[in-house]
């Protein structure tokens, strides 16, 4: 290994730890009951680990991480159940800030600066293409909002009549859910922002895939220890089988990120692969949530267990990608129009 | 989550392997066989002849080393290869048993005088390998093996039955797993033994599969004398070198199924496109999942052979393959089963065919059921699971 990877590995090993000791499950159960931040989130100590600093460029103060490093710390975000909005602001508004000051833009640059400072909060919304409105995560006392539809990018103000904001109560409570309109002083967004938007798929990607690997490894755990019929549930092909079905579904999403991500570097952007994943990532993340509330039983069952926080994170993920059913169609219609088909998409 | 191992690492190729991408589909254009002829034994020789060709143009054992006749490149050139054979029109090469499994355990275990003696008859295809493992009474439990081989002098004399064994109508030789010490149980007393398929103790005979095509065989032997030096590895060390050999049945085998599989998808994407139905939004949907899939298992797959490559493979992961490849393989055709319309569905045809086919891949080379269990006892490290 050498000393750049060493030290990427050390960064997320540090993040690990430090989201842990952070981010505790009876805290975020609390937070999640009345739909409020976590203290973590309010508290500012989570603006300490300079997350929103990762897609930001070396010349204007972020770590400008690469596309494996992304994935590395999106995935440890999901497994510790990081603030949903922090994806957005991390890997949407952070590096559209970047481009729009890198533009010339000197308010956007001077956001970026408060931004890296921990002094302003904001996130993203990411539209579906030719709609107008979407549930979006906001972090608390957001100000700005980056608005990702497609390729494109505006980065609005909260108090001005571009957009308009909307709490409610999301799947995933307590993470600043809100309804995202365009307001009537909107224009189209117009940075260009492909790969913002790869870079947000990316990290939407591996933090589905951390949240299920944590369901795995609690899952394991738990049929080591849970005796019934006077043995441990491992021990029963019905409980293993179902583990190594939910090892089976991430050793493959694994391999997809890895693959995706070593493409990225090469400057190659894998169109298809992205589609694909974007189905089949949520998915397989959303199956292994879903296994681990099963094989933990009743007790998966229950509030205070948390496993739901997780999969409440794989299901919006899921529909922030399209979807189950609209995501495998896209790579359909894709794919059969790499083949010279005409389709209705 | 181990974070050193995420994301994990996948194949890539350099300009090495592009440039005998380049000089493989250069040769592959120019040497098209004509289709392969329906009469088995032809059908056969044809594919010997291809095999044969492919080696005379220096195409086979591209990793093995130069002294064997190989050309001492590494595995991504393999990789290369079986992607390239993969998406001609040709048939998969008739020794692949020999040159992408058995040829490489030799390499692993076997000592240089066996290595000079059988590694050049794989490559070209003059001596034709089998793999003897099951048995009637250890299939899923390979490890109940009851042949024999009885130390008697100079040689060990073989006695059993070996069951499902591909090609042994064909085969010159065979990698049969075989008791040498009675005394042990189970993993241990087990050698793989060099069989000569010529022996006139050995009887094949035909087991008709699922389509009634005979490619595999019981095989009997009776009083069946290998030298005592035939043998791969250390006598009572054959456990470890038969799950050597079926680990690589996983990588450039997967790989090469892979792009079998996704020019099946293009034929019936195609067949969808032609009857009209592309733009029905289900078919898209049904279609785009099996694309999906079929992604993953490459990326699964790039990431074995990426794994094998720089020696970090771990125990249980080419399950993983091996249950990617199942499904993918069997939703391919179910798929198409209900896309070709009932007519076509009701007769025999190259659809039908694969239907039925297609179940044989989640039982051969360990069941979905056993790779279950492998995966959470080798690759979870749930010791207690079975």
């Amino acid at each position: 290994m050498t000393t750049v990877e060493l030290e990427e590995l050390e960064l997320a090993r540090a993040m690990d730890a430090a989201l842990e000791g952070l981010l505790r499950i009876p805290s975020l159960l609390e937070a999640a009951a009345a739909d409020r931040p976590d203290d973590a989130d309010t508290g500012g100590s989570l603006l300490g680990l300079g997350w929103s600093s990762i897609a930001v460029p070396d010349a204007l103060g972020g770590l400008e991480l690469p596309w494996h490093q992304v994935a590395r710390l999106a995935a440890v975000g999901g497994r510790r159940l990081l603030p949903s909005a922090m994806r957005g602001e991390a890997f949407v508004l952070a590096p559209a800030l970047a481009a729009l000051a890198q533009a010339g833009d000197s308010k956007s640059g001077e956001w970026l600066d408060s931004l890296l400072a921990g002094e302003v909060r904001g996130g993203a919304a990411v539209f579906a293409p030719g709609v107008d409105r979407c549930v979006a995560h906001l972090p608390p006392a957001a100000q700005l909002v980056a608005c990702l539809r497609g390729d494109r990018v505006a980065v609005l103000e909260l108090d001005g009549d571009a957009v308009d904001v909307e709490p409610v109560l999301g799947l995933d409570p307590g993470q600043g859910a809100s309804l995202v309109r365009f307001g009537p002083g909107a224009s189209d967004p117009r940075t260009p922002a492909a790969e913002i938007h790869r870079r947000w798929l990316v990290a939407s990607l591996a933090e589905a895939f951390g949240a299920a690997q944590r369901c795995l490894e609690l899952s394991c755990q738990y049929a080591t220890e849970r005796m019934q019929f006077g043995a441990k549930i491992v021990t029963f092909q019905a409980v293993s089988h179902r583990l190594a079905e939910m090892a089976v579904e991430l050793e493959a999403s694994d391999a997809g990120i890895g693959r995706l991500v070593a493409g990225l570097h090469q400057g190659e952007v894998g169109e298809q692969l992205l589609l694909a994943l974007s189905h089949s990532i949520p998915a397989a993340a959303r199956s292994v949530c879903e296994g681990a509330i099963q094989v933990h039983g009743g007790a998966g069952f229950t509030w205070e267990l948390g496993l739901h926080l997780y999969y409440r994170r794989v299901l919006t993920i899921q529909q922030e990608l399209g979807g189950p059913s609209e995501s495998a169609r896209r790579a359909g219609v894709n794919y059969m129009a790499s083949m010279g088909a005409g389709t209705n998409d | 989550m181990i974070l050193d191992r995420f994301p994990a690492a996948t194949l890539s190729f350099g300009p090495d392997e592009e440039r005998l991408r380049r000089e493989l589909r250069e040769w592959l254009s120019a040497h098209r066989p004509s289709p392969p002829p329906a009469e088995y034994a032809e059908r056969i020789a044809r594919q010997i002849e291809w095999q044969a060709a492919l080696r005379s143009a220096g195409f086979i054992g591209l990793s093995w080393p130069e002294r064997y006749g190989g050309r001492g490149l590494g595995l991504a050139a393999e990789a290369v290869l079986a992607e390239e054979l993969a998406r001609s029109d040709m048939p998969e090469l008739i020794n692949r048993i020999g040159v992408y499994m058995i040829g490489p355990t030799l390499l692993d275990f076997a000592g240089e005088d066996h290595q000079a003696r059988f590694l050049p008859g794989m490559l070209d295809a003059s001596e034709l390998w089998c793999q003897g493992f099951s048995e009637p009474d250890a299939g899923s439990d390979l490890a109940a093996v009851r042949t024999t081989a009885v130390r008697d002098g100079d040689e060990f004399v073989v006695n059993g039955q070996k069951v499902w064994t591909s090609r042994a109508g064909i085969a010159h030789w065979c990698a049969a797993l075989v008791r040498t010490d009675p005394e042990q149980r189970r993993h241990r007393g087990l050698t793989m033994a060099i069989v000569d398929m010529r022996h006139p103790g050995i009887t094949v005979r035909p087991l008709p599969q699922i389509l009634g095509e005979p490619h595999f065989s019981e095989v009997f032997f009776e009083d069946v004398r290998v030298p005592a030096g035939d043998v791969i590895g250390a006598v009572g060390d054959g456990w470890r070198v038969a799950m050597q050999m079926l680990s690589y049945e996983r990588g450039l085998f997967v790989l090469e199924r892979q792009i079998r599989l996704r020019r099946r998808l293009d034929e019936l994407a195609r067949l969808v496109i032609e009857h009209g139905r592309e733009t029905d939004t289900s078919v898209q949907e049904r279609i785009g999942r099996v694309h999906i899939e079929l992604q993953l298992l490459e990326a699964q797959v790039y990431r074995t052979l990426a794994s094998q490559l720089s020696g970090t493979l771990r125990p249980g992961a080419t399950s993983v393959d091996k249950l990617l490849l199942s499904h993918v393989y069997q939703e391919l055709f179910a798929l198409a089963a209900d896309l070709i319309g009932r007519e076509e569905a009701m007769t025999m045809n190259e659809w039908t065919h694969d239907l039925l086919e297609s179940r044989a891949v989640s039982i051969y080379g360990g069941t979905t059921e056993v790779q279950h269990g492998i995966v959470a006892r080798q690759l979870l490290g749930l010791s207690d699971a079975r």
